[in-house]
């Protein structure tokens, strides 16, 4: 389908608003006619207007040269200094802009930039940066075909929530069209899964989950400020008693089961609690910026106690209590305030603080790094490149305020690592006036340039930092392009080296700026509400596009449509939702592709473990082909006699078709059905895709039926030991014979076997 | 379609030109490839002054008092050799605080064995105290991001693209630059069943999910599906993520050669890693490995640590030399060794040391002169400049950059003037770094 009439009037409404009226009339008179001619409705494809005219200010560009281009970029691109200006938030309009400059600019002497001067670089900054960018996301909006709002939610459903879409909301969106798209992914994204997936994309950056297990976590945490922090020990749990003759026997309260069992919902609690935040604040539809001024931690019922906050919430039951003296459920979490604790969301959480430690000489830099690069979208190492070709000089002076091979970075870097000041290298509170030796060799409490003041801030300057953050609109973007890289796994992309901003590689990153700040933008309008920047990610091109029309310019659309090969947890829980079975341990003790252990293929199909492998894969190799085409042939066994076992009604696999079914009608009707659960691609049963399937279903069946014929065995009657049904697929329990799914005397069974194999390895399957 | 012809396909559809990935029909083989390489992380940031470019304990003029607190008289020599180290351990500790790992190999035993293959690069000047800019610089020789490959990447991308594990890394700086994908190795335990993916029990080959027939059909109904998926994209990142899940495929046979090549039993940790590296080059596999060792980011108790990490390190390049040699592809490996940056010339408060921006590179193998120091550094640890001709220091000389490195080691691998190499050009003078 062409690119959304929704998503066109996004545009056509940033558009008019962002420019100023020249702007408009020349996108008109490129277009031709009104301003429809930007598209033709209702095609199949959008063919946008094409033009290369451009209003410049030319006493705009000299004041925005001399003044602002030092922090703001000479194309408006923003630099640690000072945000984009690309769609930034007062580009809404000319007047908008010039008040914001006039009331502000230059920030050393706000006022001096007032009346014309204001106007003239306004309607540069709007003409240029804005214009090109609008005119450049517009080209890029031409001849690209889009997922259909049926796919779109397929794939949205899949990837958010782990599931396929129901026929009900598959109704509501065949009715409704694109305007029922938000409604009901809004309601996808209110399902435990979406937060699951939304901890596993902040744990992408934030790396939290190298604390599970065992007490990694709990190591952390100092005794000193936490005694019960291992309460559970104190329990005899563990007691053996000495009978003096050399032998022991267990204690009273002997159970090393339950002892296991505690020290594991305490560990992980604490050292979820950041994830367990952000998970907090997007379900109660909270400002997403509060996962940095947050005035509490989260815990759940175990972890409270390992805190000493344990009266502060009542926590939901088990649904089946074990212990009944520990009947409280551990994956539920709330808010608590820490005695004495200056909370500011996760900065200041142990965990957070000691997954990016700092040293007595690294002085919280560390730290603020990482806070500038995911929560401000600030790359303070991009800065690296300018340095020259010799040794710093960092002997004799203090170069981080005094030596400008330094000073660019930290100047930036120094006032919010000073910030840090209250929280030590181990992650524990330390209130300034326990404090005292602070470096008076290092900027002071600060950000954007501004001086903290310290009146009210002194021990709780996190909390300043975090209320700072949260007005920034760098911050916006910053939790757009971490749900872009989270849920496309594209890399958002970088500021190109060449300074051609006419070429391919510049209008690509333009659009793709403009997109970004436009999703920010309406993510700010929304109190900041993490949904609506998925939706906006979701109803993108970069994420719906699906293919291009001849001609097309393929550099600009280098980026375009997201085909990521999926996460091993991403395939995990694909593979459950489309065969209605995991791909588990034969035990199903545990699943192939997500257990944290050393025979999983977690880190071999490219994932991390949080701790010394941080990055993903993100392109396959051999190895992860192996990986594939084990998982293929593994699941097509198992689940083609447990689909069938089912009634009709119940199958996800075979609906159209029974045991013995070998009518071609009803055969290619169950080949389509795969393919729209399987790859959202709804197909004649009379398409080329079809017949192909079809044929090899026909192909092995013919075969399998002359080699009964010279060897008419009774092992080659029957589907593989390994793939027959001899036990109930949900209770386990022996079946009687005559509901033993085993012969295959047609060879049908053994014939879907070969069709599963063939689409589950398949490139549509294992990219979303 | 055989694979010959689904070549033919792509570049009679132009993918060829713009997949990411090379293409080749050959059978994979150890003897396709005529070098190997092995580039040896230090993650964290080593202390040169604690291996190779050892400094001694005379206090500095600025009141920061020693470089190291071992004498100048104990740092050991070769004879005949230029060839200086650090004293192990180091007198100072004792040696419980090396935790008990009497198993390591000994600084000693190290440069005695090896320091006829032995190339030390003194003085290299990386100009950033950062981990992630230090370890880009140092392993792509390009410092800004430009998200450029590795060495390991780029060669890899030419000598063996379609190897399906063209480059095996550990971690360290993997970047590809799209140009072929990272493998990681992962636990040798689950080889087998992927060695065998259609039968249920791996080690028993009357097993399987579909009898040899029918999984044939299903081979070539996934081949053809695949040929029909590749006309139809026409948006690059399609095309690209297509032509990628084709020309990385496995193949039948390729991982029972690895497992072959693997001892009965796979070491943990670097000597681990190095055993995959050597497997997989053997097998044909792979073209290029990162190997990676960490416990060097020392701002506290930087000698204990750096010792302990050190004498891990080299124990497993040692491990990785046996492993080549046992396969009988030492003589046409080349192994890099180097980290993040260097650390400051003097302690912190807490005996550790900060970041330095001037490093140490070690080189042996295939391409290098052995027996031989070139770089310099001064007292304090800062680097010198060199003379271009003798590679000695020289005032009126350049202080050498991983750039000079990676042009000599480009030069080395044959792939200075390949289009691969040349997205990505080096700057500045070049430098014979490796006296090949």
């Amino acid at each position: 389908m062409l690119y959304d009439q929704v998503a066109l009037f996004q545009i056509r409404k940033a558009a008019t608003t962002l420019l100023g009226a020249s702007i408009i009339v020349l996108l008109t008179a490129c277009g031709g006619g009104d301003y429809d001619g930007y598209g033709q409705m209702g095609a199949e494809r959008f063919e946008g207007s094409q033009g290369d005219f451009l209003y410049v200010n030319e006493e705009g560009r000299a004041i925005y040269s001399a003044d602002c281009a030092g922090c703001h970029g000479s194309s408006g691109e923003g630099s640690p200094s000072g945000p984009s200006l690309i769609a930034c938030p007062s580009c809404s309009s000319q007047s908008a802009l010039e008040l914001k400059i006039s009331q502000t600019m230059p920030t050393e002497k706000p006022g001096e930039c007032v009346g014309e001067c204001a106007t003239n670089t306004a309607e540069y900054i709007l003409g240029v940066f804005n214009g090109i960018a609008l005119l450049t996301s517009q080209q890029a909006l031409t001849g690209v075909d889009l997922l259909t709002p049926e796919q779109t939610l397929r794939k949205a459903t899949l990837n958010l929530a782990g599931r396929l879409p129901s026929p009900a909301e598959v109704s509501t969106i065949t009715a409704g069209g694109e305007d029922a798209l938000d409604g009901v992914l809004m309601a996808v994204m209110s399902e435990d899964v979406f937060y699951e997936r939304l901890k596993e994309i902040y744990n992408d950056v934030l790396l939290q989950d190298k604390y599970l297990g065992s007490e990694n976590a709990l190591s952390l945490i100092r005794d000193d400020d936490y005694p019960e922090r291992r309460w559970y020990r104190n329990l005899g749990l563990l007691e053996k008693i000495d009978q003096g003759d050399g032998t022991e026997i267990n204690g009273p309260n002997y159970d090393s089961d339950l002892y296991y069992k505690l020290r594991r919902y305490t560990n992980d609690a604490v050292g979820r609690e950041v994830l367990e935040l952000i998970d907090y604040v997007a379900r109660s539809g909270r400002p997403f910026s509060e996962i940095l001024t947050a005035d509490y931690t989260m815990v759940n019922a175990y972890s409270a106690r390992a805190y000493g906050v344990e009266g502060q919430a009542s926590f939901r039951g088990m649904d089946e209590i074990e212990y009944p003296l520990y009947p409280e459920d551990p994956t539920d979490f709330q808010p608590a305030r820490i005695t004495d604790i200056p909370h500011a969301g996760l900065l200041t959480s142990v965990m957070f603080l000691n997954r990016f430690p700092t040293t007595n000489t690294n002085r919280n830099r560390h730290r603020a790094r990482m806070v500038y690069d995911i929560f401000l979208d600030v790359d303070i190492l991009a800065l690296e490149g300018s340095r020259p070709g010799e040794s710093l000089n960092v002997v004799g002076t203090t170069p981080t305020l005094d030596n400008p091979q330094c000073t660019g970075c930290h100047v930036v870097m120094d006032p919010v690592a000073s910030i840090f000041q209250n929280w030590d290298y181990l992650g524990r509170y330390r209130p300034s006036s326990e404090n005292d030796n602070w470096y008076t060799d290092i900027l002071a409490r600060g950000f954007n340039g501004v001086s903290m003041p310290l009146s009210g801030n002194t021990n709780s300057s996190l909390q300043w930092l975090g209320q700072e953050i949260s007005r920034d609109p760098r911050f916006a973007v910053a939790t757009v392009k971490t749900i872009y890289k989270g849920i496309s796994g594209q890399d958002p992309l970088i500021r190109p080296v060449t300074t051609d901003t006419s070429s391919a590689q510049w209008q690509a990153y333009l659009a793709q700026q403009v997109t970004f700040n436009q999703i920010s933008h309406e993510f700010r309008e929304s109190n900041q509400n993490v949904k609506v920047a998925f939706l906006g990610v979701i109803k993108s091109l970069y994420w719906r596009a699906t293919a291009l029309a001849p001609g097309s310019n393929a550099d600009i659309h280098n980026n375009m449509g997201s085909a990521r090969l999926l996460t091993p947890e991403m395939l995990d829980r694909k593979i459950g939702a489309v065969l209605g079975y995991d791909w588990v341990y034969s035990s199903a003790s545990y699943h192939w592709l997500t257990a944290a252990r050393s025979d999983s293929y977690r880190q071999l199909y490219g994932g991390i473990d949080s701790n010394n492998v941080i990055n993903r894969i993100e392109a396959p190799n051999g190895l992860m082909i192996a990986v594939q085409d084990r998982m293929a042939a593994e699941m097509a066994c198992k689940v083609v006699a447990r689909d069938f076992f089912k009634p009709a009604s119940n199958r996800l696999l075979f609906p159209y078709v029974s045991i013995d079914t070998t009518d071609e009608a009803a055969v290619r009707s169950n080949i389509q059905h795969l393919f729209w659960n399987f790859y959202g691609e709804d197909f004649a049963t009379s398409g080329t895709e079809i017949n192909e399937i079809y044929q090899l279903f026909t192909a092995v069946r013919s075969m399998g039926l002359q080699s009964i014929v010279v060897d008419d065995s009774w092992e080659n009657n029957r589907l593989s030991w390994n793939c027959q049904l001899r036990n109930d697929p949900e209770t386990g329990e022996s079946l009687d014979s005559n509901d033993r799914i085993e012969l295959d005397e047609d060879y049908v069974l053994r014939s879907w076997q070969a069709v599963l194999n063939v689409m589950l390895s398949d490139y549509q399957f294992l990219y979303e | 379609m055989n694979r010959r012809n689904f070549v033919k396909l792509l570049g009679a559809s132009g993918l060829a030109i713009s997949a990411p990935y090379g293409l080749s029909s050959k059978a994979f083989a150890a003897e396709d490839v005529s070098q190997f390489f092995v580039m040896v992380h230090a993650g964290g940031g080593w202390d040169p002054t604690s291996l190779c470019d050892p400094k001694g304990n005379a206090d500095r003029s600025d009141g920061r008092g020693p470089v190291n607190n071992f004498l100048a008289s104990q740092i050991q020599t070769i004879g005949g050799s230029p060839i200086r180290y650090a004293p192990f351990p180091d007198p100072t500790l004792a040696t419980s605080t090396l935790r008990g790992d009497t198993a390591l190999a000994s600084f000693d035993n190290f440069f005695t064995t090896y320091a006829s293959d032995l190339r030390v690069i003194n003085g290299v000047d990386t100009n950033t105290n950062s981990h992630d800019g230090g370890t880009r610089y140092v392993w792509s020789g390009i410092p800004e991001d430009k998200r450029q490959p590795a060495f390991g990447a780029l060669v890899a991308s030419i000598y063996g693209p379609s190897k399906p594990m063209a480059f095996l890394s550990n971690g360290g700086y993997d970047t590809t630059g799209s140009l072929v994908a990272p493998t990681r190795a992962g636990s040798a335990s689950s080889f087998q069943r992927l060695t065998y993916p259609n039968r249920p029990n791996p080690s028993d080959a009357n097993s399987y999910y579909l009898n040899n027939d029918v999984n044939n059909l299903v081979g070539q109904a996934k081949q053809d599906r695949k040929n029909r998926l590749i006309q139809q994209a026409s948006l690059p990142q399609r095309r690209r993520s297509i032509s990628q899940l084709y020309t990385v495929s496995m193949g039948d046979d390729k991982l029972e050669n690895l497992t072959s090549y693997l001892p009965g039993t796979l070491s943990g940790g670097i000597r681990g890693q190095a055993e995959m590296a050597a497997a997989a080059f053997k097998s044909g596999l792979a073209v290029s490995a990162n190997l990676v060792s960490g416990g060097f980011d020392t701002h506290g108790s930087n000698d204990r640590n750096q010792v302990f990490s050190l004498a891990s390190l080299i124990d497993g390049v040692d491990h990785l030399m046996q492993e080549l040699d046992r396969l009988g592809i030492r003589d046409k490996t080349t192994v890099l060794i180097s980290s993040d940056f260097g650390r400051t010339p003097y302690y912190n408060g807490g005996n550790g040391k900060d970041h330095w921006p001037v490093t140490s590179m070690m080189a042996l193998g295939m391409g290098v002169t052995g027996n031989s120091v070139v770089g310099a550094t001064d007292a304090n640890f800062n680097a010198l400049p060199v003379n271009t001709t003798t590679l000695q220091a020289d005032a009126g000389g350049i202080k050498i950059t991983p750039q000079h490195i990676h042009a000599a080691l480009r030069n080395m691998a044959g792939i200075s003037n390949h289009a691969n190499s040349r997205q990505f050009p080096l700057d500045g003078e070049y430098l014979d770094i490796f006296g090949a």
